[in-house]
């Protein structure tokens, strides 16, 4: 059977000719993983009856012709969103064995597209990370090279996709959890603007950033993707009307588009073969018939600053809530934890239930809110955020689209920058800008560095994700990358 | 900014997380380092942003005030750490304990 690397667009053409079964490339995508994940470790969990239940029903549906656009698609979710009657940790220790009483939105427009659910997909603890090192459950190997991360937090869905354990995957992106590990695999991989996707059933960490999205194998897939899941819902009021964007508008290449390159995003000091890819890709965009000009985007150096105390502010909120006495892991079950009190129970609780990386996330946010350094903190943050902002929408009046790399390097080392912190946060220092602004964001591949994937990461206004893709889709048509896979066995 | 093992057990005790001493000791570290890092951000103008903003589109999103029938209540309720009956059971908020603070 002639399946791998099949794409949405490919899986159901064959589907619709009945070339191919769900239930088929369904039992594909089964037997890759178990052939491939015990050395992967992309998934936490994979619902193989379910999923081969669901593929029965679908290809019903596409019998009796009340298929939906996604219908009998076998698709893999990051194990932050909840599924109805699954196990949801959100790689924490803490929601082991949490079983999520509701679909959120994005599954249950999943659910109706038709898609199926081959199981949960792992990461950094609660998103929290840029490596998927920090999941309480397993290291994620990256496809090309297993001594290497894939990227995080939505290393899992990364590496899944690029493995071919799944057409295509979603993942989320508060920082770069979605761009950042597909350019260390070589996938696209959209982060949508904010109020684009539904986060009703996404398990908040930074509330104001957060953001659900595909990781595909090309752009035409992330766009089918996007389609499914986005537009208002009335659970999540910080989602706007969208209009679907146009899978024939995206070929309508880049004649005339105006194409920005912001100098901040190429400094001295780069990795020089990441940037001559970079380059490379806008000379292409300019052979394509795309204008180019330098821009200047200043205030971009302070984009991390920001987006730290921002998402460790509001992750000592939110993860108030894993506190023993409502779900998840309580010390009060814990007889090797003896707790007498209810103070006891909360801090024992959150002191055995959650790791490093996220203690650390909110003793920094409740830091930076406390009385005293609030202001000189948060607040400053959040002025210097609007500011961020402000400087895009001024960008933007001069042109559609922004391209820089999506990473500063390429795949690092397993355990390479899993105890410094800060040198982790560094490898989000691309992709932040574009949360803190709001804005939407692609990356897709560019070439290879050492045998090893690099990103090109293109960015464009609020809600303007036509122009995003109809770029994207311009540059990996006229080059080969995106075909590119990992030499596995 | 830096911040010492004290601060950082002041902060775990207002964040509800029991912290070990080598905890403490590695996270004043860190979290002075990262302070370090961030304090550029004071040298920003925001003279010209006169309050905190709203960083999306800010204008209120109402529903009606309706009860909604809840499916599946067990699927939540079973998940209490400890039960009684239907209810779920908690350590006294206000009992003869005595308090940390």
């Amino acid at each position: 059977m002639k399946n791998e690397n099949l794409t949405i667009a490919a899986a159901r053409e064959k589907l619709r000719t009945r070339e191919l079964s769900s239930v088929e490339l369904t039992e594909f995508y089964l037997a890759r993983i178990k052939k491939h994940d015990p050395t992967l470790h992309a998934y936490l969990r994979v619902d193989a009856e379910n999923a081969l239940r669901q593929a029965r029903e679908a290809d019903m549906r596409i019998q009796d012709g009340t298929a939906g656009p996604l219908c009998g698609i076998p698709i893999a979710i990051k194990d932050l969103i909840c599924q109805k009657g699954s196990v949801t940790t959100a790689g924490s220790k803490t929601l082991q064995k949490y079983v999520a009483p509701y679909d959120a939105a994005v599954i249950t427009k999943l659910r109706d597209a038709g898609a199926i659910f081959l199981g949960k997909t792992n990461l950094d603890e609660f998103a929290m990370g840029s490596s998927t090192e920090n999941s309480a459950f397993a290291k994620t190997a990256n496809p090309w090279d297993v001594a290497r991360v894939p990227g995080g937090s939505s290393g899992g869905s990364a590496a899944a996709v690029a493995a071919d354990l799944c057409v295509g995957a979603l993942g989320t992106d508060t920082g770069g959890s979605i761009r950042q590990p597909a350019s260390f695999c070589g996938t696209v991989g959209l982060k949508p603007t904010y109020g684009s996707v539904s986060r009703y059933g996404l398990m908040a960490m930074t509330s104001s950033l957060d953001q659900i999205g595909p990781l595909t194998k090309t752009v035409e897939d992330a766009a089918s993707v996007l389609n499914a899941i986005a537009g208002k819902d009335p659970h999540d009021a910080t989602t706007a009307d969208t209009v679907p964007v146009s899978i024939d508008s995206l070929k309508r290449g880049v004649k005339g588009m105006k194409i920005g390159v912001p100098r901040e995003y190429f400094i001295e000091g780069m990795d020089p073969e990441i940037e001559a890819a970079v380059r490379a890709a806008i000379e292409k965009l300019k052979e394509l018939g795309a204008a180019v000009v330098d821009v200047s985007l200043p205030l971009t150096k302070y984009a991390l600053a920001v987006y730290q105390l921002t998402v460790t502010s509001e992750v000592s909120t939110n993860l108030a809530r894993f506190d023993g006495i409502r779900y998840g892991y309580s010390a009060m079950n814990d007889k090797t934890a003896s707790v007498k009190t209810l103070m006891e129970v909360y801090q024992k609780t959150r002191a055995r239930g959650l790791g490093d990386e996220v203690k650390r996330r909110i003793i920094l946010g409740t830091f930076a809110l406390s009385a005293g350094y609030h202001d000189r903190y948060y607040v400053q943050a959040q002025k210097v955020r609007a500011l961020i902002a402000k400087e895009f929408q001024g960008v933007f009046k001069e042109v559609d689209c922004l391209v820089t790399p999506t990473s500063p390097s390429i795949a690092f080392k397993l355990g390479e920058k899993f105890t410094d912190p800060l040198l982790m946060y560094l490898s989000d220092i691309y992709t932040v800008p574009a949360n803190i602004g709001g804005i939407c964001a692609i990356s897709l591949p560019c070439g290879l560095s050492k045998g090893l994937p690099v990103g090109l990461q293109i960015i464009a206004k609020p809600f303007d994700e036509a122009a995003l893709l109809r770029a994207a889709y311009a540059y990996e048509q006229a080059t080969e990358w995106h075909t590119k896979r990992p030499p596995l066995n | 900014m830096e911040l010492n093992e004290r601060d950082i057990e002041k902060l775990a005790s207002l964040a509800r997380i029991e912290l070990t001493d080598l905890e403490k000791e590695l996270f004043a570290d860190q979290i002075s380092s990262i302070l370090d890092y961030v304090k550029e951000i004071q040298e920003v103008d925001t003279s010209s942003v006169s309050e905190v903003p709203f960083h999306t589109r800010s204008s209120n999103v109402l529903r009606h005030d309706q009860m909604d029938q809840i499916e599946d209540t067990a699927l939540s309720t079973d998940q209490f750490p400890a039960q009684f009956g239907k209810l779920n059971k908690v350590k006294p908020v206000m009992g003869d304990e005595k308090h940390e603070e």
